[in-house]
């Protein structure tokens, strides 16, 4: 214990932190779990490893709805709900390729996002900022490809 | 002293983890790692009303190998550490 130890990241794999939040949620019946996100894929709205997410035990599934899901065995992504069919679902990251999407069962779910902390904001996902920026990203579709990879800090300023 | 009301011990994957876990949510995000005989100490004094350095010297002297002078030298600077990060009052 020395004064050097100040702050670590600890990073824990994936599978394990994952599998420890859903029995969290799941079995110890608490009602949220705060983690700080990691990967681009939901890119613009949070970004690696600044931005936090406040998941929730599984809510019935909605489009625009943002999971955490099991998508494949022991592979986990935090992604948009943008299609239902029946106990089918499908989810794709805000800042993948159109073509990019996850399917899965509904029981693969293991939280609902409620809110996000963005740059240190809290944003909840029934405030009317995120309803606007979910939106206003769904519209913006057909250029997303080029919005995303044209100058990122134009949108990040954007929002 | 006394450890802070609202943080829980985890040991997730070997690590072993302070976390700030209330009835309503549990911040991965503010996470504070514990070596195993500061989380040993944890454990023990977490339930107590209140404790001394002298308390940590004795539950660390009855556990691990080491002389009176270096457990309480240890100890006041984990107490110190503690209070210093705000997970003890």
């Amino acid at each position: 214990m020395t004064k050097s130890d100040k702050i670590r990241k600890v990073h824990v794999k994936n599978d394990i932190f994952i599998e420890e939040i859903r029995r969290m949620l799941h079995e110890e019946g608490r009602k949220s779990v705060t983690f700080v996100v990691r990967g681009i894929s939901m890119r613009p709205f949070l970004e690696h490893e600044r931005d936090k997410v406040i998941l929730a035990a599984p809510q019935p599934p909605a489009i625009g709805q943002v999971v955490l899901a099991e998508f494949h065995e022991k592979t986990y992504a935090l992604h948009r709900i943008i299609k239902i069919d029946g106990n089918t679902i499908t989810m794709r990251g805000d800042g993948n390729i159109l073509k990019q999407t996850e399917t899965f069962t509904d029981d693969k779910i293991i939280g609902t996002a409620k809110a996000f902390i963005r740059k240190g904001k809290y944003i909840g996902t029934d405030s009317h900022k995120w309803r606007f920026y979910s939106a206003l990203w769904h519209h913006l579709r057909p250029i997303r490809r080029v919005l995303l990879a044209i100058d990122r800090r134009i949108v990040k300023k954007l929002f | 002293m006394k450890t802070k009301k609202g943080f829980e011990l985890q040991n997730v994957c070997g690590e072993f983890l302070i976390v700030p876990a209330g009835e309503e949510n549990v911040d991965f995000s503010k996470i504070i790692s514990l070596n195993s005989t500061a989380a040993y100490l944890w454990e023990n004094v977490a339930e107590m009303e209140s404790f001394t350095v002298e308390t940590l010297v004795e539950l660390l002297t009855k556990e691990y190998d080491v002389d009176e002078a270096t457990a309480k030298e240890d100890c006041q600077m984990i107490a110190e550490r503690w209070i210093e990060v705000g997970i003890a009052e």
